[in-house]
């Protein structure tokens, strides 16, 4: 029969669940036939050993760094999760909740444990572990991919793209630092955007990891102090970098970029890393390459196809700004209207192929003999025109008749029957004038004088005060 | 920009005690935990040092806004912002007691130039945890992997397992609920990226050139930082002084705080 302690004894060794007293050593000083069982152990090796020494490493790496504070600190951790080695088996995961048993004073004396074997759920758990590491990767992954578009969309000039794709990378793969490096086509390497630790502490310097990676143009890794040469590994252990990758670029005009990551440990990026810093670069390529095209269409629509001289609408609103200037600091303004004489020949007896050739001949030579500052313009066919700012009489002359000397040397390309000048008339604006015409007047004005030219003879300059 | 002294504070959560004009011990925490861990030593120093505690970028109740994760990718990160407190606070001749971890931060503050650190007392140092050629750090690299496992394993129950359990603390009366409230609690994400940089940093290389007097106190069986180990250390630091302490286990400062006092105290002249 039994006795009536006999059924919590009982209770006690064959419950449901582990039972473990520890020392506040971590040494086990009790075990239930229950958990001996689990791990196949007889109470005689068991009792004695350390507690920490069940668990796998990583776990018991856990127990030492995080649930042993939180036992000493609070007295009771619950469903903890572990996993116990067993030799030549499986680990067992188990749950386990843990209370500091006190002495009537208050001092603590024993931990007691309650395990609980969670087999069944661990593959399901570990399934779900797996699912939302994969999600949080694909999750930072595409929120590291919108964090750089929109800070491209919002950039403004390419220092600012190269800036923002500098900062975005350094986030995408937490670096403690990027810097961005162009080639420039005399080989020379300039750092475009971000922080370059190496530089800093050594400015100016040309790593040889650089070259090795635009020899080959594949990622290169420089994984620790020792992989480095003697002159970067001492950079390196000034700057605190222990490690740093370059990733070299090119885009669709051959121009050549660098990519470089430092760290302040050891680590190698893993393929998704490096990937991810691919599309980040790959994205402000492509939003460089949109703004070259946006300022090449700026450029097409205010500069004359055939010479590349400024066009209409280029000069209507430099003339205007020109006019506004001349009124504020009351500086006279010279524009001088210049048309050709004998271009129709050229373009009757030879065709237009001839004829434009001319015209961007004689735009060559009337930017050549302007001022640094005047800007030429083409109204279209054989008319050209001149805006000099700040400009007084004399020199006004002066620039004019370069103009009709330019024009009137040989051109190569045309047969001597053929002669080419020029007809200019300027106008002058009085410093003190104080009403000054508005563009249109200008420019009426100035094909007046033109034509004065013209009628008294062609190739000559005919000069007009307002 | 420097950040002003109020910033910081609020950034590591900075608490002070003991006597204002006292030699200052600044207390940093290693991984897995905070500030609390070294509150059962900090009694025994409060009658004549001034003491200062602080949670690292990521920890206990720092500001998680701050955790960068570029800076915070390797143990300079939170040195620099070791650097800042001392130089904030316009903190000189000071002791820095460093656990696990933190004893390697400690290490590289108190090699920066011109370093306000004068003596660092480390509690279960290593320099590096992996095993790596002849060196015996005592893990190798999947028990890391394995480690990170078990955080996303504890991560479901993360918030209910570490939630608050500080209530009425009589020890610790001045400390408003703001500061027990975030007791141990931790970011899944920075805990698992905290991991790494701790487990994979290596610091053999800095260790040669401390030069400030050193502590390193090692405990009995402690399996994170075990005594061939912690002899590396001595060895390394030269003129260091060696104290086995009579605690078992990685938290000797929670389960035998008199003893960790009595070694830090035996040290400071």
């Amino acid at each position: 029969m039994m006795t009536p302690e006999a059924p919590f004894e009982e209770l006690y060794q064959n419950a449901p669940c582990g039972y473990l007293s520890v020392s506040m050593d971590g040494v086990i000083i009790r075990a239930n036939a229950t958990i001996l069982r689990w791990l196949d152990r007889s109470e005689r090796e068991f009792v004695g050993t350390r507690f920490a020494m069940l668990l796998e490493p990583g776990a018991r790496m856990f127990y030492e760094t995080r649930q042993q504070p939180m036992l000493l600190l609070q007295g009771e951790v619950r469903e903890v999760s572990m996993r116990f080695q067993r030799p030549g088996d499986e680990a067992l995961p188990v749950l386990v909740n843990s209370t500091v048993v006190t002495s009537s004073e208050g001092e603590p004396v024993e931990v007691r444990m309650a395990v609980f074997d969670v087999t069944e759920r661990h593959q399901y758990e570990r399934d779900l572990i797996d699912a939302r590491r994969a999600a949080e990767m694909a999750a930072e992954r595409v929120r590291a991919l919108q964090d750089s578009t929109t800070a491209f969309a919002a950039a403004s000039d390419e220092n600012e793209v190269m800036e923002a794709l500098a900062a975005n990378v350094r986030t995408a793969i937490a670096a403690t630092a990027v810097a961005v490096i162009r080639e420039h086509e005399t080989g020379a390497l300039e750092i475009l955007a971000g922080f370059h630790p190496l530089d800093d502490v050594a400015p100016g310097t040309r790593w040889s990891a650089y070259d090795t990676a635009l020899a080959t143009m594949e990622h290169l890794a420089i994984g620790s102090v020792s992989e480095a040469d003697a002159e970067t590994a001492s950079a390196m252990r000034a700057a605190h970098i222990e490690s740093f990758t370059v990733l070299p670029v090119q885009n669709d005009q051959g121009v050549r970029g660098l990519i470089v990551s430092f760290f302040g440990r050891e680590r190698e990026l893993s393929e998704a890393a490096v990937d991810l810093k691919l599309s980040i670069t790959k994205q402000a390529m492509q939003t460089l390459k949109t703004m070259r095209l946006q300022r090449m269409l700026e450029q097409l629509a205010l500069y004359d196809e055939l010479t590349g001289l400024a066009n209409r609408k280029l000069l209507d609103e430099q003339l205007t700004t020109a006019i506004a200037t001349c009124l504020r600091d009351a500086t006279p303004l010279a524009l001088m209207f210049i048309d050709l004489d004998g271009f129709k020949a050229v373009n009757d007896s030879l065709g237009h192929r001839a004829g434009d050739s001319v015209l961007r001949e004689v735009a060559e030579r009337l930017r050549s003999v302007v001022r640094q500052n005047d800007l030429v313009g083409r109204l279209g066919g054989d008319e050209f025109v001149v805006i000099c700012e700040t400009v007084d009489e004399e020199s006004a002359l002066t620039v004019a008749s370069r103009i009709v000397e330019a024009v009137r040397a040989p051109y190569p390309e045309l047969p001597s029957s053929l002669q080419i000048s020029a007809s200019v008339g300027v106008v002058l604006t009085h410093p003190s004038a104080l009403l000054v015409p508005t563009s249109d007047e200008l420019l009426t004005r100035a094909d007046a004088a033109m034509y004065r030219s013209k009628n008294g003879g062609r190739d000559r300059v005919t000069i007009e005060l307002v | 920009m420097a950040l002003e002294a109020t910033d910081i504070r609020r950034r590591n959560n900075i608490t002070e005690r003991g006597d204002p004009a006292g030699r200052v011990l600044l207390f940093a925490h290693g991984f897995g935990c905070s500030q609390e861990t070294w509150r059962l030593v900090v009694p025994f120093f409060e009658a004549d040092y001034r003491i200062l505690l602080f949670d690292h970028v990521g920890s206990g109740g720092s500001d998680l806004s701050a955790y960068d994760k570029g800076k915070y990718d390797s143990l300079h990160g939170y040195t620099d912002d070791v650097v800042e407190i001392l130089e904030s606070l316009d903190l000189t001749d000071v002791v820095f007691v460093g656990h696990s971890v933190s004893s390697m931060i400690g290490v590289l503050a108190a090699n920066r130039p011109n370093s306000r650190i004068s003596a660092l007392a480390l509690l279960g140092p290593s320099p590096r945890y992996v095993n790596t050629g002849d060196y015996v750090g005592g893990f190798d690299q999947p028990d890391i992997d394995n480690l990170l496992d078990s955080l996303d394993a504890n991560y479901f129950g993360w918030s209910a397992t570490m939630a608050p359990m500080i209530i009425g603390n009589p020890e610790r009366p001045e400390l408003g609920d703001e500061l027990t409230g975030m007791f141990c609690s931790t970011d899944p994400t920075i805990a698992r990226h905290f991991a790494h940089v701790t487990f994979l940093s290596d610091n053999r290389a800095d260790l040669a050139a401390v030069t400030v007097p050193t502590l390193v106190m090692q405990a009995k069986d402690d399996i994170i930082a075990p005594t061939a180990v912690g002899e590396y250390v001595h060895a390394h630091v030269l003129g260091s002084t060696y104290t086995e302490i009579d605690a078992y286990g990685h938290c000797a400062q929670l389960s035998d705080p008199s003893e960790v006092a009595r070694a830090i105290r035996a040290f400071l002249p």
